[in-house]
């Protein structure tokens, strides 16, 4: 059956929102892992978490200081940022509320369900005793919507939107953590807490076991990023990724419209390599995937949603 | 705690119970049942509902500073049954009904044979907020206008079943109707083992039959729709629910076009596509800027012009509301007459029409035993209930009548039949109404039983859920043996 433009734009965005609350969880979790891991002697600063979510300017324009409490806060519950867990959450309910009639019933009542437990527990997302509790909880509601979709959603037009959100916005989180993170400690060289720190990097899109399996050595940052970036046997690889949107475009009407957006954004990806000798090389290079992607997103919007009159 | 006094109200008739507390036969399982489970055990079950309920997501929404805030949908964990037998009485009566009621709004637009017969008063029609002329001339499918009604029926203390109001444009609750009974047979699985219980969970497919055999094309498929105006509507987790059990879309209005060809489209991800028959939720005031109300941002620009070309079918029908108003509603029983030649076999609760100096005396003289009420207003606007009133508001009112006698009915006061209801850990008896809905097209559905609504407060009649009001299962009972009979009366 035909999919309304309308409800096509808010199943890839509440894919987006679901995916970007869970995404953001991890990297919440990875980080204060990594944090509590390392000796009190090494300088330590909660503003990557914010870098990594873009939201530097906006935090700074409500809170004085950058430290674990404002930073956690704005990430998980604060009203002023649209992008904390709680309001993303409740993006993809409203967006997946009228969207209502193409999912399974159980889908809602997931996203609902998560939604009234972020909203209840935002204070349990901020301290840090039940963070780790919070975070488990928003991955597997999220996890649980994906085997909902997985097992019992016919592989139609709505469900390609749904997986084209989630694929777009997997992309873009890899993508920045490696912008942040990767950057910042190819910059650092040798230190001797390195490898503790690429593991963070790791956990936070929860690649560590896979790149372990898939490697077979000791934890190394340029093949960290090339991981991350390059392989196709992991789905949360930018690569994956783009391969996932790529398929997922090529079973939409007109989605052959698109293809010169999505080969200009892998050409972009294979540019970027764990080569970089230095960090600020790797940085640019993943600010330019960043715009192919964003410039992917609006193409997709364009081509399906275009402009309602 | 055990439930050894169930109470009945004095001067009301309880649906469960007799005068003396004992149990009706029809209800006599489930009183004994909660009998044996005892207000504790009900509580329990009563709060696993309210938890289904939130998680389900089963809401409505109310308005509050402008914002519209979902609230979980309040139900009463103890059912409201009725006996088979009176059922498929109430079941003929609302059919018959509908059916008259069609052919008064299908000769209302078309030759006004009513009029001319002397039936029905020219002076009404002149008056009616809800007569469109915009329908002059246009026949739909099987002359059936009201595709989807909600009538609103009451009993009276002496049993008398009445029907309060014909709801003929966009009457909602069925949804709730069908999630209460998923609720119900979570919280009472033992009970439904011992009773047959008519299912209601076959409406949403008789709904989609009907709008498919809406279809302008004909054919065994269709491109159907329903319309919503959006999710700040008080209603759109019904029209959500219903798009989904049927598996179509639901579109807003920013959703369709029509084009120079008069189609009605819907803008989807391949492009145009065909709309064969709308089930609009909209208010038809709302649905056709270039027709109706043009600030209207709710509707599609040149939607009647496509329904007048016999394009597109729309359930209801624009101007539906016709037959849906205080005044018409105390002619429904001529109309039975004139159209069917039958006796009505629901009763219509008497009304006195002020626009006849007759009835206009008798409203005047006796207005302390009478509900007063305008015409044309919803909501229960104007209202004046004659045994609260002070001698001031009577005599005010009787000069608002002697002003503009046409503007006002007046009805006996009827006492709302109650039920047992579970009220913060004890269970009171609390008035209650009944909505069922009927499908009218080629043939009549009617479903079994209806949406029960219960004012959960002492002694109050307003069962509305935006303002406190609650709602139960309503279980339609076989109690002879042998006596199932499906719902759907063929005509």
């Amino acid at each position: 059956m035909a999919l309304l433009s309308r409800v096509a734009e808010q199943l890839y965005w509440g894919a987006r929102y679901i995916e970007r609350a869970e995404d953001t969880v991890r990297v919440v979790r990875a980080y204060t892992d990594v944090l509590v891991d390392l000796p009190t002697s090494v300088t330590t600063s909660w503003e990557p978490l914010l870098a990594i979510t873009g939201t530097r300017a906006l935090h700074d324009a409500h809170h004085d200081r950058v430290d674990e409490a404002s930073v956690i806060h704005f990430l998980v519950a604060d009203d002023a940022n649209p992008n904390c867990i709680v309001h993303a959450v409740a993006a993809a309910r409203e967006n997946l509320r009228s969207a209502r009639e193409v999912l399974p019933r159980d889908a809602w009542q997931v996203v609902n369900d998560m939604y009234l437990y972020v909203a209840a527990h935002r204070s349990d997302g901020v301290s840090r005793r039940s963070r780790s509790r919070f975070a488990e909880r928003v991955i597997a509601d999220s996890q649980r919507l994906d085997g909902i979709l997985s097992g019992q959603m016919s592989r139609d037009h709505a469900y390609e939107f749904l997986r084209l959100g989630q694929a777009m916005e997997r992309a873009d989180m890899t993508t920045r953590v490696l912008g942040v993170r990767a950057a910042a400690l190819v910059e650092s060289g040798a230190d001797v807490y390195a490898e503790v720190q690429w593991m963070g990097v790791l956990r936070s899109l929860s690649a560590l076991q896979m790149y372990q399996r898939a490697t077979n050595s000791p934890i190394n940052g340029m093949s960290v990023i090339d991981f991350l970036l390059h392989d196709r046997a992991f789905p949360r690889s930018v690569m994956s990724c783009l391969q996932a949107i790529r398929d997922g475009l090529a079973r939409l009407p007109r989605g052959d419209q698109l293809a010169p957006v999505i080969a200009e954004v892998f050409a972009t990806a294979a540019q970027v390599s764990g080569d970089a000798v230095d960090g600020a090389e790797l940085d640019a290079e993943t600010d330019l995937l960043q715009s192919a992607l964003a410039g992917l997103n609006n193409a997709i919007i364009s081509t399906y949603v275009g402009v309602l009159d | 705690m055990t439930v050894t006094d169930l109470r009945v109200n004095a001067g009301a008739y309880d649906e469960l119970l007799l005068p003396d507390g004992s149990a009706r036969e029809h209800a006599q399982v489930l009183v004994n049942t909660l009998r044996r489970l005892g207000v504790d055990e009900l509580q329990a079950r009563q709060d696993h509902a309210d938890l289904d309920i939130l998680t389900m997501g089963i809401t409505f929404t109310v308005y509050s500073d402008g914002r519209g805030i979902d609230r979980a949908w309040p139900f009463d964990v103890i059912p409201r049954v009725i006996d088979a037998t009176e059922w498929r009485h109430i079941e003929a009566g609302l059919t018959q009904r509908l059916r008259a009621l069609n052919m008064f709004i299908d000769d209302i637009y078309n030759e006004q044979r009513v009029i001319v017969d002397g039936v029905f008063p020219i002076e009404l029609l002149e008056g009616s907020v809800n007569f469109r002329p915009e329908c002059r001339g246009v026949r739909p499918k099987y002359g059936v206008w009201a595709h989807i009604s909600g009538s609103d029926i009451v009993r009276d203390f002496d049993g008398t079943v009445y029907v309060l109001e014909d709801n003929l444009r966009v009457p909602s609750g069925v949804s709730y109707m069908i999630e209460n009974r998923l609720i119900s047979k979570r919280a009472f699985a033992d009970v439904f083992e011992q009773h047959s219980v008519q299912p209601v969970d076959g409406y949403t497919d008789e709904l989609f039959k009907l709008l498919t055999s809406l279809s302008p094309a004909g054919g065994s498929s269709a491109s159907v729709v329903v319309l919503t105006p959006g999710i700040y509507n008080s209603a759109y987790f019904e029209h959500g629910f219903l798009a989904q059990r049927m598996g179509v879309p639901l579109v807003e209005g920013r959703d369709l076009f029509v084009d120079d060809d008069n189609v009605v489209y819907m803008r989807t991800i391949d492009g145009p596509t065909r709309v064969d028959v709308i089930y609009r939720r909209v208010d038809d005031m709302f649905i056709d800027p270039e027709a109706f109300r043009a600030d209207s941002t709710l509707g599609v620009a040149g939607l009647m012009r496509s329904w007048r070309a016999g394009k597109v079918a729309i359930a209801n029908a624009p101007g539906a509301g016709v037959a849906d108003d205080k005044v018409v509603y105390a002619w429904v029983p001529d109309f039975i007459r004139y159209y069917l030649h039958e006796e009505p076999i629901l009763a219509n609760v008497p009304t006195y029409r002020c626009m006849y100096p007759a009835e206009c005396q008798y409203v005047i003289e006796h207005m302390a035993e009478l509900v007063v009420k305008p015409a044309n207003e919803s909501g229960g606007a104007g209202l004046l209930i004659g045994n609260r009133a002070t001698a001031a508001e009577i005599l005010e009112r009787t000069e608002a009548i002697l002003a503009d006698p046409r503007n006002w009915v007046a009805q006996p006061i009827l006492s709302l039949s109650t039920a047992p209801t579970l009220c913060d850990g004890a269970i009171l008896p609390r008035h209650l109404d009944l909505r069922p809905f009927i499908l009218t097209g080629a043939t009549s559905y009617v479903t079994a039983g209806g949406l029960t609504r219960v004012a959960l407060r002492e002694g109050s009649l307003v069962v509305n859920s935006s303002q406190g009001g609650g709602s139960k299962d309503t279980w339609v009972i076989e109690t002879q043996p042998g006596a199932a009979s499906p719902t759907t009366a063929g005509e």
